[in-house]
């Protein structure tokens, strides 16, 4: 059974709903993270997991309990916050050992717990600085000690590395994996970085105006988006999405005016999409037989380096290709594109992927 | 302001004499008053004492004048607490909850302090005789009033400025409300605290015009109220008694504010929650 269920849970701000109807199971030990775009809801979720915001209606089931009215305490969940909401006028020993002194712990075992803490989070030597003397890296590391001090079932973490500069980052995303693996703590991880997401979670959640889109491990999210948001949220660049107007004989005409021909083909299937999706890495500029195919005017190169971002135009329709050697074209030249059946990803008029 | 930076002598002397000037006008009453309270001969003129002593002081701090320097005290001392644990009270929801037009009605709880206080004395005199506060208990309850709109607006304020996070995050952490206002809240907001108590005690402890229409008698009477009860008490003015009761009198404000400049410069532990 999962660890924690959210059973058809919906959120209203006064007259504004904000999640409509909204399930998911976390699995225990799972590293989830729910990605979505700016005001879809993650925080929302994350607080009514939490118990800082009601549950207007629906069920929230920890180890199949009912804990709608527990206090967040007594769900055994704790929380990381963005801002890590360390309290400015205590030492970082009493920050960490704040929660058990509330237990009513004694004076001898808050010592030795939060001691173990600072060891796993090496934070020995700083035990009796103030939050404001503290870098940012150390600070996160202190707000994630009073997070697990408690020995929760489950942390919540709302953008915890977004305050943080690129470099450190990558460092405490490394050491949040590490964590994670030796601890094996249940941790739902809110995050709009991909790379976060891709990296760090067995399963992903992408959100959309208050529902889960899809949830999955994020192979599967990226190999097989089940709809066209989910398609064009994850993957960096974002993958080409055509939406088809008309199809035509062996050809198909997009809402954005780009004709793309898939005469060398033997199945039909292509005939029956409404959206039709391919990641820039697929796009090949030149082509081959057996593609569909496409004429495409050059717009502008970005040139990484190691690999090459083209972006075109045909008709009004963008197209984005990414080569991972020099780009063999110039800007404003006509080239042909191509791209695999295989590589497709197509949802029908409902956008259900199809098979 | 080149020459402002190397004045001619003829400047620095002018700019010294005028200086001097300044200070032997604010120094004279102040050396006045404190030469006439430890001249056992004080007549009430300028005159260095040939004697020092402190019997003016030690006649003040006995008998009557001892009494109404605790009156001042007890009044003061209750007057600040009061106004500071009711402005906490009112001044936390005030700042957490959606309440309409709350900052209308704090600004014009606030009106009630700027009227002066002679325009209320008379309804506040009639009130409590009714209520039967004519006496220490019904001063400090009028001056907490007085004192209430404007330590709720400040600690309000004071109040917006603490991320809800902390609290949340103490919440989670098992934090009941009132453990999150002692040992979250409060603490974070020491500097406006002082403020507040400091204001409320220095107002009570300075405050005449109340204490003299509520209260009746030497005995209830505080400081400010007795000092102008003592003139001419005793058939003559004794200027000796009158000194040093006014510099006993001052001495706490001066006190008080020593004490708050220290919790002012040293109780702003930083409020952020970045740090
Ligand atoms: N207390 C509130 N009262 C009214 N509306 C709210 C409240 N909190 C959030 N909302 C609304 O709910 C929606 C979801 O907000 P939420 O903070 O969950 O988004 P989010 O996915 O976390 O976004 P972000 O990625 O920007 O943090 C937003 O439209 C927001 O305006
Ligand atoms: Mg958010």
């Amino acid at each position: 059974m999962a660890l924690l269920q959210a059973r058809h849970f919906c959120k209203d701000f006064g007259a504004v709903n904000v999640i409509p109807d909204l399930s998911i199971d976390i699995q225990e030990g799972d590293f989830t993270v729910l990605v979505g775009p700016s005001g879809c809801g993650k925080s929302t979720l994350l607080r009514m997991i939490a118990g800082l915001e009601d549950i207007t209606r629906g069920e929230l089931l920890i180890d199949g309990r009912l804990a709608n009215d527990l206090h967040p305490r007594e769900r055994g969940i704790s929380m990381v916050f963005q801002s890590y909401a360390l309290y400015p006028h205590m030492s970082v020993s009493e920050n960490i050992g704040f929660g058990l002194k509330l237990e009513g712990c004694s004076k001898a075992e808050i010592k030795q717990r939060v001691g173990d803490v600072a060891d796993a989070l090496q934070l020995g030597e700083l035990l009796h600085r103030r939050p404001a003397q503290l870098s940012g890296g150390q600070r996160q590391r202190v707000a994630i000690g009073r997070a697990i001090v408690r020995k929760p079932r489950i942390i919540l973490f709302d953008e915890p590395l977004s305050n943080l500069d690129a470099k450190l980052r990558v460092e405490m995303r490394m050491e949040l994996m590490k964590f994670h693996s030796n601890h094996g703590i249940t941790t739902i991880y809110v995050t709009h970085d991909q790379v976060e997401a891709m990296t760090m979670a067995s399963r992903i959640a992408v959100m959309e105006k208050g529902q889960i889109r899809q949830f999955d491990t994020p192979k599967k999210l990226f190999d097989a988006p089940t709809d066209p948001f989910v398609a064009g949220f994850i993957g960096s660049p974002q993958m080409n999405l055509f939406e088809v107007s008309k199809v035509d004989g062996k050809t198909l005409v997009t809402k954005e005016g780009a004709t793309i021909s898939f005469a060398g083909l033997s199945s039909d299937r292509i005939g029956h999409a409404a959206t039709i999706g391919v990641r820039p890495e697929h796009v090949s500029i030149g082509g081959k037989e057996g593609e569909l195919a496409f004429m495409a005017r050059v717009d502008l190169i970005e040139n990484l380096g190691d690999e090459s971002i083209v972006h075109l135009v045909s008709g009004t329709q963008k197209i984005t290709a990414r080569a991972f050697y020099g780009a063999e074209c110039r800007v404003d030249q006509e080239v042909r594109l191509g791209f695999r059946e295989a590589n497709t990803h197509m949802f029908d008029q409902a956008g259900q992927r199809l098979a | 302001m080149i020459a402002g930076i190397r004045p001619s002598p003829a400047r620095t002397i002018s700019v010294n004499l005028l200086l001097g000037a300044v200070i032997i006008v604010w120094l004279s009453p102040m050396s006045w008053l404190i030469m006439t309270s430890v001249d056992p001969e004080a007549s009430g003129s300028f005159s260095v004492p040939s004697r020092i002593s402190l019997e003016h002081f030690a006649v003040v701090l006995s008998g009557t004048s001892l009494r109404q320097f605790i009156n001042s005290l007890v009044i003061a001392l209750a007057t600040a607490m009061l106004t500071t644990a009711v402005a906490c009270m009112a001044a936390y929801p005030f700042s957490r909850l959606k309440i309409p037009y709350k900052d209308t009605l704090l600004w014009s709880l606030a009106l009630l302090r700027i009227l002066p206080s002679t325009a209320i004395i008379i309804p506040v005199f009639l009130t409590g005789r009714v209520l039967g506060l004519l006496n220490a208990g019904g001063v400090v309850l009028i001056l907490t009033l007085m004192n209430l709109p404007f330590a709720i607006l400040l600690l309000k304020n004071f109040f917006d400025t603490i991320p809800t996070e902390l609290e949340e995050a103490a919440y989670i952490e098992g934090a009941t409300l009132t453990q999150n206002l002692l040992h979250v809240v409060f603490p974070l907001s020491r500097a406006g605290l002082a403020v507040i108590w400091f204001m409320a005690f220095t107002s009570a402890w300075n405050e005449f015009l109340f204490p003299f229409v509520m209260l009746r008698s030497d005995q209830e009477f505080p400081m400010a109220v007795g000092l102008y009860a003592a003139f001419g008490q005793y058939g003559t003015t004794d200027y000796g008694f009158l000194t040093a009761y006014s510099i006993i009198y001052a001495a706490p404000a001066v006190l008080v504010y020593f004490l708050l400049k220290r919790n002012l410069t040293t109780g702003f532990a930083g409020v952020g929650v970045k740090g």
